[in-house]
């Protein structure tokens, strides 16, 4: 018994010599000694003993270097090209924007320079991110969230504030997102208490963003969650009624948010009252506003907008504050014309759409919550950044590969990273929810008892 | 990629999604099944079949589960998707296409004398 067991696990051991992706190592052993002792089993009822029969059943099996070979061919990675192409334009793109800011003012000449210096620190991130084996984040979840928590709150100690906030948690909240699928993909098969926690998590990341404080990053962190807790909750990782679920989510966000709202009223009605009035302010605070309207409204096909009135010739980089960062999109539209500009956005939500589509074709579990959040942290900013450079809403951001900071587009490519790593082993981990395994319903009445089941003690 | 389309394109790719279409196998069941079906005529080694199994599951033709069975070992069954039993439909229309032509030229009717 003991040879034939030996030289079984030698021939899938050089089976597997030959296949890359060690994550597919167990399930092939297991079926092919499956296979190996169904052989045996064969020979044995036809009167060979034992030992004969299992030798006979591996040399049955053929080459186990060449069998390796081919079962490594089919579980090559799989590369997503549409996607990995699209943030190859944009990057491009990018650098062509930042080319062209430079030599608009003396003041931004350095933009393309610092293009040429961050652009390749961001290729290196995107890389490191794409080959690193993501079902890491998975596992050590929570070490990746405290880490992440961990080098924000340092941040508020090291880096300055710039117009009175700290912007490293802007960052924070966009990275904040896969960390978040880790913490709730930690959390499966745990029941309503699975989903409480994941709110507390949650709760962790927005207290962060209000110290900063970022309006913004407070934002794309709470829908971001909300995204990613709803689509956890509907395919049933906690188990559960998916109704609760839901339930135990909305609820406290509804409530939570309105009481914000009714307590901040008075503030939030003075910060943001310009957005609903800005002709209340037009030299103050709704001047932005009324401009960047002005600017998309003047545009032209291809070439600068032709303003008329009082700002008729006048350069549009005098006109228009943060033309090099928060709303370069604006600045395409009006000094290069609007083919450009919905250029830029048609590629953009090209790139929208075939992110969603891999994140919903995922077939891994945890894979599945990770390329969601970095869609949605992406399309996230793409979206608001376009809402606010046309002139629907007022609000500081970054488009994803085209406006620089050097951060910001790191902190995107590594988001990309990640969403083709998750999709580059989708094949190579197996790791479907195991479904039932949790409790259905909260209250069941039985021998006269109410119960009322948590679902904490199921997981034990 | 190019290796994995080949074995897809060939006709014991046909074979395994034939002996799928009725019921869902694993791999020894569907070595037995083919070598009694076909007369031992196809003789299919396990070399050849993982492979292509495994390359077929990566392109969604066919899907793996895995169930206990009475044996302590977990086994791995594989069914058709809903794509998979779409391209065995157009490979057995190929094949009786093919099928038919050879039987045209073989049949010993020769047209041009008629």
């Amino acid at each position: 018994m003991q040879t034939y067991d030996r030289s079984m696990e030698d021939f899938l051991d050089a089976v597997c010599g030959q296949i890359r992706f060690k994550s597919v190592h167990s399930s092939i052993k297991n079926e092919l000694s499956d296979h190996i002792a169904c052989l045996k089993d064969e020979y044995i009822s036809e009167g060979m003993d034992d030992e004969n029969a299992a030798l006979k059943a591996l040399q049955q099996m053929g080459d186990p270097v060449l069998i390796g070979r081919q079962l490594n061919q089919a579980h090559s990675p799989k590369i997503e090209w549409s996607i990995l192409a699209l943030a190859l334009v944009l990057t491009g793109i990018g650098g062509f924007v930042q080319f062209f800011l430079s030599g608009v003012s003396p003041d931004n000449a350095r933009a393309f320079t610092n293009f040429l210096i961050y652009a390749p620190l961001g290729i290196a991130a995107f890389a490191f991110t794409y080959f690193f084996d993501y079902m890491l984040l998975g596992r050590y979840s929570k070490l990746v969230y405290f880490s992440l928590m961990a080098a924000a709150i340092l941040g508020f100690f090291i880096l300055g504030r710039i117009h009175g906030a700290y912007r490293h948690i802007y960052y924070y909240a966009l990275l904040f997102m896969p960390a978040f699928s880790g913490v709730i993909y930690g959390l499966r098969n745990k029941g309503y208490f699975g989903i409480i926690i994941s709110g507390i998590f949650y709760t962790g990341g927005a207290i962060t963003c209000l110290l900063a404080p970022t309006f913004s990053g407070l934002l794309f962190l709470t829908i971001g969650c909300l995204v990613i807790l709803t689509s956890a909750i509907n395919r049933g990782y906690f188990g559960g009624s998916k109704r609760a679920g839901l339930a135990i989510v909305y609820i406290p966000t509804l409530v939570a948010t309105a009481a914000c709202i009714s307590v901040l009223y008075g503030p939030l009605a003075r910060r943001f009252g310009f957005i609903m009035h800005p002709e209340a302010d037009p030299l103050g605070c709704g001047y932005q506003h009324l401009m960047i309207k002005r600017l998309i409204s003047s545009s032209r096909p291809l070439g600068k907008a032709v303003l008329d009135g009082d700002m008729a010739g006048m350069d549009i980089h005098r006109l228009l504050p943060g033309w090099q960062t928060d709303f370069t999109l604006t600045y395409v539209f009006s000094s290069l014309g609007y083919i450009a500009g919905l250029a830029i956005i048609s590629v953009m939500l090209l790139l929208i759409i075939r992110m969603l589509g891999v994140a919903a074709k995922q077939k891994n579990a945890f894979g599945f919550l990770l390329s969601l959040s970095c869609c949605v942290a992406i399309t996230g900013q793409i979206v608001f950044y376009m809402l606010s450079n046309t002139g629907v809403i007022v609000m500081d951001g970054i488009l994803p590969f085209v406006s620089y900071g050097g951060t910001g587009f790191a902190v995107n490519m590594m988001l990309t990273g990640l969403l083709l790593s998750a999709y580059r082993r989708t094949n190579l981990v197996k790791d479907v929810l195991k479904s039932g395994a949790c409790i259905s319903q909260i209250f069941t009445l039985a021998d006269g008892k109410l119960i009322i089941d948590l679902g904490i003690k199921k997981q034990k | 990629m190019k290796a994995s389309k080949s074995l897809v394109s060939g006709n014991t790719t046909m074979l395994i999604l034939g002996l799928l279409q009725n019921e869902d196998m694993y791999g020894y069941q569907m070595i037995e099944e083919l070598d009694k079906r076909s007369q031992n005529i196809f003789a299919l080694k396990a070399g050849t079949l993982y492979p292509i199994l495994h390359a077929l599951e990566q392109q969604s033709i066919i899907e793996s589960y895995d169930t206990e069975t009475d044996t302590t070992r977990p086994r791995k069954y594989y069914r058709l998707t809903v794509s998979g039993h779409k391209l065995l439909q157009e490979k057995k229309a190929e094949w009786e296409a093919y099928a038919s032509a050879v039987n045209k030229v073989l049949g010993g009717l020769n047209y041009a004398n008629i």
